[in-house]
């Protein structure tokens, strides 16, 4: 028994100490008084969706000199453990992503005076004033995304694996399928729902697989991790794949045309700057497109497919590139309307219509 | 678009989704046999998929790699027998232990050599070359659906028949099956119990890494967290619905890889809700276990009936081992 106490008054200490050290690498910004958590709903390192907050988080460390821990957590069973720790811990804002509504929903009840910002789909319907969320809507760059595909298919057969059939996830699929069936009329749009298995690439490359063999050239992965065996078929088949969420382009070079980009990190960013500068404001954010939110891995710069691609799929690029010009155009002047199946999940709206 | 369900490619699609599944029941068999439960396949697998692809990364050679994470597979196996003969740590707990510390040892690894803890792949790992088998693939259809894998497929199909020799037509096979007949007898008869029961779960350990293997080098070529996801307890289900028989394992095992093909595939062809679709390798699993029970049921009561008639004329014998 008193070894035991011994034991933990040492790990006590090492925690402390590494606590301390943890808070000294802080000093030399300005705002060390201000810190934040960002509660992950998985780990790090998937490539895209968390990756992304994550980014967002470390810009707001070094650019706004504030503090702040980003908290992994091992699936669901953790997250109420996460958010409590790091309410408890005296942050300023929590920043959870992409947890359970109804339990992020009671949390900020409970804890009225505590500030929180979900930098990413929360489906509710309304917030309390101590929650911002925000929503990036990707309907309008999922419909870029389709429009390069619907322009360099040559099999007029394009694919999609989206995680799971939700409002959520449909958004991606049916601004995709527009696009596609916007430049190419008589196209066919194959889709392959992984029942919210997020984290199964070889699930993903089955699904991806099969798209393959029914005559599809490009295929759009929506799936998280187990998207990653969607890209991984596009290599094995001498096929194509479009990425999702972060660039993706350089996963499988050559064989990834493009990457629709969802920048969680702009959000999270976001949110933390609301909550050092006083301007934080309760209710739902819409991002998008017109926000710089949402967008495709070129307009970063990304020409990993320009390098890498074959000859005859690169020789296609400027068209397709005058192409998502034109209808990026239209869209943000609002002359060109993309189904968005988040807010139309009957699909009954005049652009979602003829999607169903 | 109806007629394309049924293709050659569901056929191949299915056989890869198995081979993981049939390696890792196989394993699973042998240890039942011998009179041991092993519920760590999911983590012995893990463990091969993910020493695997670390392996090949670092050895540079894809066959150096699986031959590496099959060694440490076995290692992971004699550990089992280990902790299981000598310190008689209760085997559900063990394999439990196993299966959660594989887990969270692989992602901490991932994450000290490659400093991130989702997925990892690195353009230098190739993956295992498919190869067409000389005489068989010039057979149309049966040789696109039997040609054109890795030797990690075709050595789930041979391993299962060679596992089926060993098992019933050899001395080795025969001492497994007594010491999972009656621990006693077989030792009363001279038979090394410890021995026979730790080769078990050594080559079961080996067969569990090589298809982990399959799943990391073989079919893909990344590592991802979990990457086993579940397909260690769906091989527990083929050994117990494929009667611990390494042919049956090879039925079966094909059986849950072409469930879930065909689920993945028929998305495209009907207007079934997607997540309706989802469930059918789950109620594949379902209908399976229920036909198991009930098959046990009949044979207790065809064996209690057989005793009762036994009984009514007077013909009671000593019942034969193995009867």
């Amino acid at each position: 028994m008193r070894r035991n106490i011994l034991l933990l008054i040492l790990a006590m200490i090492v925690a402390l100490s590494i606590a301390a050290c943890g808070g000294g690498e802080e000093e030399t910004a300005e705002n060390t008084d201000f810190s934040f958590a960002l509660v992950l709903p998985g780990a790090l390192g998937d490539r895209s969706f968390s990756d992304s907050a994550n980014r967002g988080a470390e810009r707001a460390i070094e650019e706004l000199g504030v503090s702040g821990t980003v908290i992994e957590t091992a699936g669901i069973t953790e997250h109420e453990a996460a958010m409590r720790g790091a309410i408890q811990a005296g942050n300023d804002i929590v920043l959870p992503l992409a947890l359970d509504a109804a339990l992020v929903l009671a949390l900020a009840e409970e804890f009225p005076d505590q500030k929180f910002g979900a930098p990413s789909d929360v489906f509710a319907e309304t917030l309390p004033d101590n929650f911002a969320a925000f929503q990036i809507n990707v309907h309008e760059s999922s419909f870029l995304a389709g429009l390069i595909a619907g322009s360099m298919t040559e099999t007029k057969i394009v694919g999609a694996v989206v995680g799971g059939d939700a409002p959520a996830l449909n958004q991606f699929f049916y601004g995709y399928k527009q696009g596609v069936l916007e430049v190419c009329p008589d196209c066919e749009v194959l889709v392959g729902y992984l029942g919210f298995d997020f984290e199964n690439p070889t699930l993903g490359l089955e699904t991806a697989l099969g798209q393959y063999e029914q005559g599809a050239d490009i295929v759009y992965q929506v799936a998280g991790r187990s998207g990653e065996g969607v890209l991984e078929a596009a290599a094995q088949t001498d096929n194509y794949a479009i990425g999702v969420d972060s660039n993706q382009d350089w996963i499988q070079p050559g064989h990834v045309i493009v990457s629709m980009i969802k920048r969680v990190d702009i959000a999270t960013y976001t949110l933390i700057e609301w909550a050092l500068n006083d301007t934080f404001q309760g209710g739902f954010n819409q991002l998008g497109m017109a926000d710089g939110a949402a967008g495709i891995s070129w307009d970063e710069g990304s020409t990993t497919f320009k390098d890498e691609g074959p000859a005859d799929m690169v020789d296609k690029l400027p068209d397709v590139e005058a192409t998502v010009a034109e209808y990026r155009a239209n869209i943000l002047s609002g002359d060109y309307v993309v189904c968005d199946a988040l807010v139309d999940p009957e699909m009954t709206s005049e652009a979602c219509a003829p999607l169903k | 678009m109806e007629g394309d369900l049924f293709t050659v490619a569901l056929l191949s699609s299915g056989l890869r989704l198995a081979t993981p599944i049939i390696l890792a029941a196989l394993g699973g068999a042998f240890c039942a046999r011998a009179g041991v439960l092993n519920l760590a396949l999911e983590g012995k697998m893990l463990l091969g998929a993910f020493v695997a692809i670390v392996a090949t990364f670092y050895l540079g050679n894809t066959l150096a790699g699986i031959f590496v994470a099959v060694l440490l597979g076995g290692l992971l196996g004699y550990m089992f027998a280990f902790f299981y003969l000598k310190y008689e740590v209760n085997l559900i707990i063990l394999a439990l232990a196993i299966n959660l510390l594989i887990g969270e040892l692989t992602v901490y690894v991932m994450r000290v050599l490659f400093g991130n803890v989702g997925s990892w792949s690195d353009p230098s790992i190739q993956r295992l070359p498919d190869f067409e088998i000389p005489l068989l693939s010039s057979i149309p259809i049966v040789g696109d659906i039997l040609s054109g894998y890795n030797f990690i497929v075709y050595f789930s199909w041979l391993a299962c028949i060679v596992g089926y020799i060993v098992l019933f037509h050899s001395k080795f096979g025969r001492h497994i099956r007594a010491v999972g007949e009656n621990k006693q007898a077989a030792e009363t008869l001279g038979i090394n119990v410890r021995r026979v029961q730790v080769s078990a779960m050594v080559i079961a350990g080996m067969l569990c890494a090589l298809g982990g293997a399959f799943l990391s080098v073989g079919h893909l070529s990344l590592f991802t967290r979990n990457m086993s996801n579940g397909l260690g307890w769906v091989a527990v289900t083929a050994n117990i619905f494929g009667f611990q028989h390494p042919l049956g394992v090879l039925l079966t095992g094909y059986f849950f890889g072409l469930a879930e093909a065909f689920a993945v595939r028929i998305q495209n062809v009907t207007d079934l809700p997607p997540n309706l679709i989802q469930l059918l390798p789950q109620f594949a699993t379902l209908a399976a276990l229920i036909l198991v029970a009930l098959r046990e049921k009949a044979n207790l009561a065809l064996i209690r009936r057989r005793f009762r008639r036994q009984l009514a004329r007077g013909e009671m014998q000593t019942p034969v081992a193995g009867d």
